[in-house]
C-alpha cells in the first residue's frame, strides 16, 4: 500500500489540504497523481513535461521547479510593470511566434528606445542550457540573466528597488508569490523569486516536436533530401550544433569567422564576444552556439543578426569564413558544396516546431 | 563584553515618505534589512570586527580633502566593499569558516540607486551612512590566533543571484547592466574628486569612479594575530582590522584611469558626473586595485 499526500490549490489560492489514499493492491506502480480541480487545469501541469527523448533535466537545487512556481513565471512574462514605464514585458521582444525571438536584427523597443548590440536570443531548450547564457555566456544562470534586460536603461528600465511594491499592488500577485515560494525566509514578493519564477518558466520552453523528433521517434519519415542533409550536417555541422542529445548545440562558445578584427571596445566591448567576459585573447569574437532549431522564424540570424537568410547563412560557412588567431579550428578549410547547402536547407527545415511556436499553454491565462 | 541577547535586534527597515506637494514627487529612502544574528546560536560566541578606515594616517571621512605621500589630493564620495568568508583559525592550523559571512563595508555619501532616471517620478536614495563594525556571529567557543576573510563574493554566490546568504542582495553592489554586462557583485567601489599635485584646483580635478568585479578580482586577507581573539559563547569578543586606503591607489594615476563609462550612467543622476573610470575596460588597473584592496589591510589585533 502506497500513501500519497498531495496539496490542491483552488484557483483563489486558499490551500485545501487533502489526504488522498491510493490501494495499488500489489500492482506496485505509482498512479499518476492528477489534478482534481478542473479550474486549476490552466495548462501549467502540461508546460512541465519534456520530451521523452531529451537528456534528463539538470537539477537546479536552488529553484526546483513547482506548478506554482512555473505558473507565477508565465504571468510574469507577460507583465509589463516588470519595465519602468510599464509598457515592456519580456514578450515584447521574445515573441513566441518567432520561437522567442523578435525578427530584427537588433531592437529599438527599450524603454530607451536606443539600439540595442546584440540580436535578440530565442528561448528554447533553455533548461539544457547549463554553460552560461547570453550570447557571451555574462549569466550564469537563468536566474541570475533576467536581471540584466529588466533594470538596462535601455531595456526594460525597472528600478528593481520598486518592483515588489509595485507588484504587490497589481492584482493577486501577492497570493500567487506566497503559493510559489512557501519556503522561503524572506516573505511576500522579493526581486530574486520574481528572477526565480521566470527561470522556472523559461525552463519549460522546450521545443522537441519537430518533424526531426518524430524522426528520432520513428513517427514519421525522412524526405531522401532531409536524409542527405542530415548526413552533411552529422559531418560538418554536429561538432558544435550537436546532434547526439537533440539539443543542437554544444552551449560552447566559437568563433565562427564572421570578422577577422576584434579592435571595436566601443558599446561596453559588444564586439568582442566572450573576450568581454573572460578577457582571454582566445575568447575573441567567440559566441555561444545558438540552437538550430526553429530557424524558420528566428530569422535574422548571427549575435548581431547580420544575415536576413538561411541562405546568406550558408553562404558564409561556404566562403565567408574570415581568419584570425581565435576562429574555431573546425572552421578552418572548410568547405560546403552547393548540393551540400541545398541538403543542409531540407534538413534544417525538420527542425521547425509549430507545436511550440503555437502552444497555447505557454501564454498566461 | 557585551552580553549576546542585548544585540538580537535583528533587523532595522526605515522606509520613509516624503510627499512633495507642488511637484508630485515621491522619494524613498530606503535602508537595508540587515539581520545580524540570522540564524545565531547562542552556544557559540560573536566576534565584532571593527574596521578602521585611514588615508595616509589620518582618520578617514567622506567629503574631507586628503593628501597622499606624493601630494595629491583625494576627496571621497564612497567607500564600499564586500567584506565576506571570514575564517578563523587556531594555533593547531584547525580552521573555522563563518558561514553565511557576507558583509557590507560602507561609508559613504547619499547614494542613489541604480534605475534611477530624469523622467522618473520616483527617487529611491539612502542617506549618508557610515558602517565599518559588523557581528560576526556563529564563531565556536575558542582561541584563534589567525583571521581570514575576503575582499569579493565567491564564485558559487556572485554568479548566482538566485543563492542567497547574509547581506548579499542585488540591490546592494550589484553588477546588473554595467561595465562588464556580467550579472554578479561588484566587489569594491570607491568614488571622488582627485587633484594632481600642483594641478589647477578648478580645471585640473577628476571626478573618478574605481570598482572591481568578476571571479578573478577576489582576494582573501590573513592575519596572525599578536595576541588571540577568544570566543566565548553568548558573548562578544572585539577584533580592529586598520585599512590603509590611500594603499587602493599605489601603482595607479587617477588621472590617467582609462576605464569606459558605462551606456546607461549617463542617464542616471548618481554616476552621470564621474569622469574618470577604472573598472575591466581597463582590466590590468582592474587587477591592481583588486591586488590594492587586499594590500590596505595593514593590521588586525584582538582588544
Amino acid at each position: 500500500m502506497a500513501v500519497f499526500i498531495n496539496t490542491f490549490r483552488h484557483n483563489n489560492l486558499k490551500t485545501v489540504p487533502a489526504l488522498l489514499l491510493l490501494l495499488t493492491l500489489g500492482m506496485g506502480a505509482c498512479q499518476p497523481t492528477e489534478d482534481i480541480d478542473p479550474t486549476t487545469n490552466d495548462g501549467v501541469a502540461e508546460l512541465m513535461k519534456t520530451p521523452a527523448h531529451f537528456p534528463a533535466l539538470p537539477d537546479v537545487s536552488y529553484n526546483r521547479q513547482t506548478i506554482e512556481g512555473v505558473r507565477l513565471g508565465r504571468k510574469l512574462f507577460f507583465e509589463t510593470s516588470l519595465s519602468g514605464n510599464n509598457q515592456i514585458s519580456c514578450v515584447t521582444c521574445h515573441l513566441q511566434e518567432k520561437a522567442f525571438t523578435d525578427g530584427v536584427a537588433l531592437t529599438t523597443k527599450g524603454q530607451s528606445g536606443a539600439l540595442l548590440f546584440r540580436n535578440t536570443p530565442g528561448l528554447t531548450n533553455l533548461a539544457w542550457a547549463t554553460n552560461g547564457l547570453f550570447w557571451d555566456g555574462g549569466a550564469t544562470n537563468l536566474e541570475s540573466l533576467s536581471i540584466g534586460p529588466i533594470t538596462h536603461l535601455d531595456e526594460m528600465a525597472q528600478n528593481i528597488l520598486e518592483l515588489p511594491a509595485e507588484l504587490a499592488a497589481k492584482e493577486n500577485y501577492v497570493q500567487l508569490f506566497d503559493a510559489a515560494f512557501p519556503d522561503e525566509k524572506a516573505t511576500g514578493i522579493t526581486t530574486p523569486k520574481v528572477l526565480k519564477a521566470l527561470a522556472q518558466y523559461m525552463r519549460t520552453l522546450n521545443s522537441g516536436n519537430a518533424k526531426y523528433d518524430q524522426f528520432i521517434q520513428k513517427t514519421a519519415q525522412l524526405t531522401e533530401a532531409e536524409q542527405r542533409g542530415m548526413a552533411v550536417f552529422d559531418a560538418k555541422c554536429a561538432t558544435c550544433h550537436q546532434r547526439s542529445q537533440h539539443l543542437f548545440t554544444d552551449n560552447v562558445f566559437h568563433n565562427n569567422g564572421l570578422d577577422s578584427e576584434f579592435t571595436d571596445i566601443s558599446h561596453e566591448r559588444a564586439a568582442q564576444g566572450r573576450f568581454r567576459i573572460t578577457f582571454k585573447n582566445e575568447d575573441l569574437g567567440k559566441y555561444k552556439t545558438p540552437t538550430l532549431r526553429n530557424l524558420s522564424f528566428t530569422a535574422p540570424y548571427m549575435h548581431d543578426g547580420r544575415f536576413k537568410t538561411l541562405e546568406e547563412v550558408l553562404n558564409h560557412y561556404a566562403s565567408g569564413i574570415k581568419a584570425s588567431p581565435s576562429l574555431d579550428t573546425s572552421l578552418r578549410d572548410f568547405t560546403l558544396s552547393s548540393q551540400e547547402k541545398s541538403d543542409l536547407l531540407s534538413f534544417l527545415k525538420t527542425l521547425d516546431d509549430e507545436s511550440f511556436t503555437k502552444n497555447k499553454n505557454f501564454k498566461s491565462r | 563584553m557585551k552580553k549576546v541577547s542585548s544585540l538580537v535586534v535583528a533587523a532595522s527597515a526605515a522606509l520613509a515618505f516624503t510627499l512633495a506637494s507642488c511637484t508630485k514627487e515621491v522619494e524613498k529612502i530606503v535602508e537595508k534589512t540587515v539581520f545580524v544574528n540570522q540564524d545565531f546560536d547562542a552556544t557559540k560566541g560573536v566576534v565584532k570586527l571593527n574596521i578602521n578606515h585611514t588615508f595616509n594616517g589620518q582618520p578617514f571621512e567622506i567629503r574631507k580633502n586628503f593628501t597622499d605621500v606624493a601630494g595629491n589630493t583625494f576627496r571621497f564620495d564612497e567607500v564600499r566593499y564586500w567584506l565576506s568568508n571570514v575564517e578563523f583559525v587556531k594555533a593547531n592550523g584547525e580552521a573555522t569558516k563563518i558561514p553565511n559571512s557576507y558583509y557590507l563595508v560602507e561609508d559613504r555619501d547619499t547614494l542613489f540607486y541604480y534605475g534611477t532616471t530624469a523622467a522618473s517620478t520616483t527617487r529611491n536614495f539612502s542617506a549618508p551612512k557610515k558602517r565599518t563594525e559588523v557581528l560576526v556571529g556563529n564563531v565556536p567557543a575558542g582561541e584563534y590566533t589567525k583571521v581570514r576573510f575576503a575582499i569579493g563574493v565567491d564564485p558559487t554566490y556572485n554568479n548566482n543571484f538566485a543563492l542567497s546568504a547574509g547581506e548579499l542582495d542585488i540591490n546592494q553592489m550589484a553588477q546588473v547592466a554595467s561595465w562588464a554586462w556580467q550579472t554578479s557583485y561588484i566587489f569594491l567601489r570607491t568614488k571622488g574628486i582627485f587633484l594632481a599635485k600642483g594641478a589647477d584646483a578648478l580645471s585640473g580635478s577628476v571626478r573618478f569612479v574605481a570598482e572591481t568585479g568578476g571571479n578573478d578580482s577576489y582576494r582573501m586577507v590573513e592575519f596572525t594575530l599578536p595576541t588571540p581573539v577568544i570566543s566565548k559563547a553568548g558573548q562578544v569578543s572585539n577584533l580592529a582590522l586598520s585599512s590603509e586606503l590611500a594603499n587602493l591607489f599605489t601603482g595607479l594615476n587617477v588621472a590617467a584611469f582609462k576605464g569606459t563609462k558605462p551606456a546607461g550612467w549617463a542617464a542616471d543622476p548618481n554616476l552621470t558626473k564621474y569622469d574618470k573610470f577604472l573598472n575591466a575596460g581597463s582590466l590590468d588597473d582592474m587587477v591592481k586595485l583588486a591586488d590594492n584592496a587586499k594590500t590596505s589591510f595593514v593590521k588586525a589585533a584582538a582588544n
